[in-house]
C-alpha cells in the first residue's frame, strides 16, 4: 500500500494544474485586448498539437520527428478548402488556372473539406504506421524516417506552387464559421478553447484506461508486452493514427485562426519544436505538454519583441538546461516531487 | 544523347559532395551511435572558418586544414561538455544536439550577421573530357572525397586509434576492462567526426553561399546517405552517396530536380524499411 499512496496523491495535484490552466484560458480574454486574444487563439491549436505528440512520444515512446506532417496537411487542406469554396484563389489565378482543379473540387464543400483535412492525414499515417511500426524498424530509424517525411512534404508543398501557393503559402483563410456566421475573434477563441478542452478530455480518458497502461508498457518494454500476448503493432498504429487525427484537427484550427498557411507548417522545425515543448513541460502526462507549449509560445511572443532573433539562442539554452537539470520536465518534476522522499532515499542509500 | 554523360559526370561530382558531408556522420552515428542533429552546423562552422582564413590571406588548402582542426576542437569540446552525459540515450541526445545546433547557428548570426559570404574558387578554368568541359574545381572535390575516404579507412583499420574506436563500438565494457581509455577515445572520435564535417564545409564553401543556416540543408542528406549505406561502413556510404546522387542527377535530367529528389527520398524510406542495416551491409547473424 505504501507504494500506491504517493501515486494517488498525484491525481489531485494534476487535476489542480489542469483546472488552473482551464481557468487561465477562460479568464484570459477578459483581461486583454483583441490582439492578445487573437495571438492566444493561435497558441491553443498548438496545445492540441502538443497533446498529439505527447500521446505518441510521452506515452508510447515513439519519437516521431514528422508530427508536423499531419498538422501541415490538415492545415493546408483546410486552407485550400476555405479558399476554393469562395471561388478561384488568387494564387491559382496567377498560374492561369481558371477553374477549380478536379482534385480540389470535393473541397468546395466546407464540411467535406474539413472531413478530408482529418481523414487524409489519418490515411497517410495508417500507411506509414503499417510500414514503419512493425517492430522491424529500430527506434532511431523511426525518428529518421519521419524526419525524412517532413522533408519530403515540405519540398513537395514548396514546389507545387500551382496548388499550394509555393513559399507564399495560402492566404485569406477566413475564421471558422458556425451555422453560416463567421466567428468573431473572441468567439473563435472560445470555440478553439472548447475543442481543445474536449480533445484533452478524450486524451485523458483514453490514457487513464487499460489501453493507456498498455501504451506505457510498450514504451517501457515492447518485447515483453508482445510476449504477454498484446498485438503491439496494432496498438502503435492506432496511437499513431489517432495522434495524427489530433494533429490534423490542430492544423485545421491553426490555419483558420491564423488566416494563412505556409510551408514552414510542414517542416522539420515545427516537428522538433513540439518535441521541445513536451520536453520542457514533461512527457507522458498531457498536462506537461499543454504547459510547455503555453510557456514556450508565450515566452516566444513576448521575447521576440524584445530580443528578436536571439530568441532562438534562448531556446537552445533552455533546452540544454532542461536536458541537464530537469530531465522529467517542469510539470513532470512537480508531479513526482514528494517532500521528504529525497531524505528517505539518502537514508536508505 | 549527350545529356546522359553530363548527368553521370554531374552525379559523380554531387556524389563526392554528398560523401564528404556524410563521412563525419558515419563516424558519429555509425560508430558512436549518437544522432547528431548539429552535424549541419559543424559543416557551417567549417565553411565560415574557411571563409575567415581565406579573408586573412591564407591559401585555400591551408584554410581547409584549419577548418578541419577548428571544428574538430569544437566538436571535442561539445562532446566533453554535453554529449558525453547522454550516450545510449537517444531522446536526450536528440534534444541536446538540437540545442547545440540552434546555439551554433545563432552564434554565427551574431558574429557574421546573416549576410551571405562568398569564398572565391581556388581553381578556376575547366578541364575537358572528350567534347565536354567541366569546371576544374569539380575534379578537386572528387579527389578530396577519394582521399578522405582512404584516410578514414586507413585510420580505422590500420592504426591503434581505429582499433580502439572499433573495439568500443563492439563492446564498451570489455574495451574498458582491457585498459582502453574510453572517455578519451570517445572525445577523439567525436572530434574526428565533427572535423570531417568541417572539412566538408570548407570544401563546399566556394561552391555554395556561406550563411548561418546553411547547415540544415545537409543534415537530412547525410543521414539518408549513411543509413542507406549501412551506418558504420565507409565503403557502403561511398556507394550509397554514388547511388543517391547519380539517381537524383539522372532523374533530374528528365524531370524537375525537386521531383527527382522526392522520388529518391521515398526510395530511401523504402530501403530503410526493408533493409534497416543498409543496402550494402552484410547480413548480421
Amino acid at each position: 500500500m505504501k507504494k500506491l499512496s504517493p501515486r494517488l496523491k498525484n491525481i489531485p495535484r494534476r487535476a489542480t494544474m489542469n483546472a488552473l490552466l482551464l481557468v487561465f484560458i477562460l479568464i484570459y480574454p477578459l483581461t486583454t485586448g483583441l490582439y492578445q486574444i487573437d495571438t492566444m487563439a493561435k497558441v491553443i491549436p498548438l496545445m492540441i498539437f502538443a497533446l498529439s505528440a505527447d500521446l505518441l512520444w510521452g506515452y508510447t515512446g515513439i519519437m516521431s520527428l514528422g508530427q508536423a506532417v499531419p498538422f501541415g496537411i490538415g492545415a493546408y487542406i483546410a486552407a485550400i478548402s476555405n479558399n476554393v469554396s469562395a471561388g478561384i484563389p488568387s494564387y491559382m489565378r496567377t498560374y492561369g488556372i481558371t477553374e477549380v482543379p478536379a482534385v480540389f473540387r470535393p473541397l468546395t464543400n466546407p464540411y467535406l473539406g474539413t472531413a478530408f483535412a482529418i481523414l487524409i492525414p489519418c490515411l497517410l499515417s495508417f500507411m506509414i504506421g503499417r510500414l514503419l511500426l512493425t517492430g522491424k524498424v529500430r527506434g532511431v530509424f523511426v525518428s529518421l524516417i519521419t524526419m525524412a517525411l517532413s522533408n519530403v512534404l515540405m519540398l513537395a508543398v514548396n514546389n507545387a506552387q500551382r496548388f499550394t501557393g509555393g513559399s507564399n503559402g495560402v492566404n485569406n483563410v477566413s475564421r471558422p464559421s458556425l451555422f453560416g456566421h463567421i466567428l468573431s475573434i473572441t468567439e473563435n477563441y472560445y470555440f478553439v478553447a472548447l475543442i481543445a478542452a474536449l480533445l484533452f478530455a478524450v486524451c485523458a480518458a483514453l490514457t487513464s484506461t487499460k489501453f493507456g497502461k498498455v501504451l506505457g508498457a510498450i514504451r517501457v518494454n515492447e518485447n515483453r508486452v508482445a510476449f504477454i500476448g498484446y498485438n503491439v503493432t496494432s496498438y502503435k498504429v492506432f496511437v499513431y493514427v489517432f495522434s495524427s487525427a489530433l494533429a490534423a484537427i490542430a492544423g485545421i484550427l491553426y490555419a483558420r485562426t491564423c488566416g494563412m498557411v505556409s510551408p514552414s507548417l510542414t517542416g522539420l522545425r515545427l516537428s522538433i519544436l513540439v518535441i521541445i515543448w513536451i520536453a520542457v513541460g514533461g512527457r507522458g502526462n498531457l498536462t506537461g505538454a499543454l504547459f510547455g507549449c503555453l510557456l514556450l509560445n508565450g515566452m516566444e511572443r513576448i521575447m521576440a519583441g524584445i530580443i528578436g532573433d536571439a530568441w532562438e539562442f534562448v531556446i537552445g539554452i533552455i533546452l540544454l538546461l532542461i536536458v541537464f537539470c530537469v530531465p522529467d520536465g517542469l510539470i513532470g518534476t512537480l508531479l513526482t516531487a514528494r517532500p521528504g522522499l529525497k531524505k528517505k532515499e539518502a537514508a536508505n542509500g | 544523347m549527350a545529356i546522359l554523360p553530363i548527368q553521370l559526370m554531374n552525379g559523380l561530382f554531387a556524389a563526392s559532395v554528398l560523401l564528404l558531408v556524410s563521412i563525419g556522420m558515419v563516424v558519429i552515428f555509425g560508430n558512436m551511435n549518437v544522432v547528431n542533429l548539429a552535424h549541419g552546423e559543424f559543416i557551417m562552422a567549417g565553411a565560415y572558418t574557411a571563409w575567415g582564413l581565406c579573408e586573412l590571406g591564407l591559401p585555400f588548402s591551408l584554410s581547409v586544414i584549419g577548418a578541419f582542426a577548428l571544428t574538430a576542437i569544437l566538436g571535442a569540446l561539445c562532446e566533453r561538455l554535453v554529449i558525453k552525459r547522454f550516450y545510449a540515450r537517444l531522446e536526450e541526445t536528440l534534444l541536446a544536439t538540437y540545442a547545440i545546433s540552434v546555439i551554433m547557428t545563432q552564434i554565427a548570426r551574431l558574429l557574421f550577421s546573416s549576410m551571405k559570404k562568398l569564398v572565391p574558387l581556388p581553381v578556376s578554368g575547366g578541364l575537358s573530357i572528350g567534347s565536354l568541359v567541366f569546371p576544374a574545381y569539380n575534379f578537386v572535390v572528387i579527389a578530396v572525397a577519394v582521399f578522405v575516404v582512404l584516410f578514414v579507412c586507413v585510420l580505422f583499420y590500420k592504426t591503434g586509434l581505429g582499433k580502439k574506436i572499433r573495439a568500443i563500438r563492439q563492446n564498451r565494457q570489455m574495451a574498458q576492462c582491457l585498459g582502453i581509455n574510453t572517455a578519451v577515445t570517445d572525445t577523439i572520435s567525436f572530434g574526428l567526426g565533427c572535423g570531417l564535417a568541417g572539412l566538408a564545409g570548407a570544401i563546399i564553401a566556394p561552391l555554395k553561399i556561406v550563411y548561418p543556416a546553411m547547415g540544415s540543408a545537409y543534415l537530412m542528406d547525410s543521414f539518408s546517405t549513411v543509413v542507406v549505406g549501412g551506418v558504420d561502413s565507409f565503403v557502403g556510404t561511398a556507394m550509397a552517396s554514388g547511388l543517391i546522387s547519380e539517381s537524383t542527377s539522372v532523374l533530374g535530367g528528365f524531370m524537375s530536380e525537386i521531383y527527382a529528389q522526392i522520388i529518391v527520398l521515398i526510395g530511401i524510406i523504402l530501403v530503410l524499411r526493408f533493409r534497416p542495416n543498409g543496402l550494402f551491409s552484410k547480413e548480421k547473424r
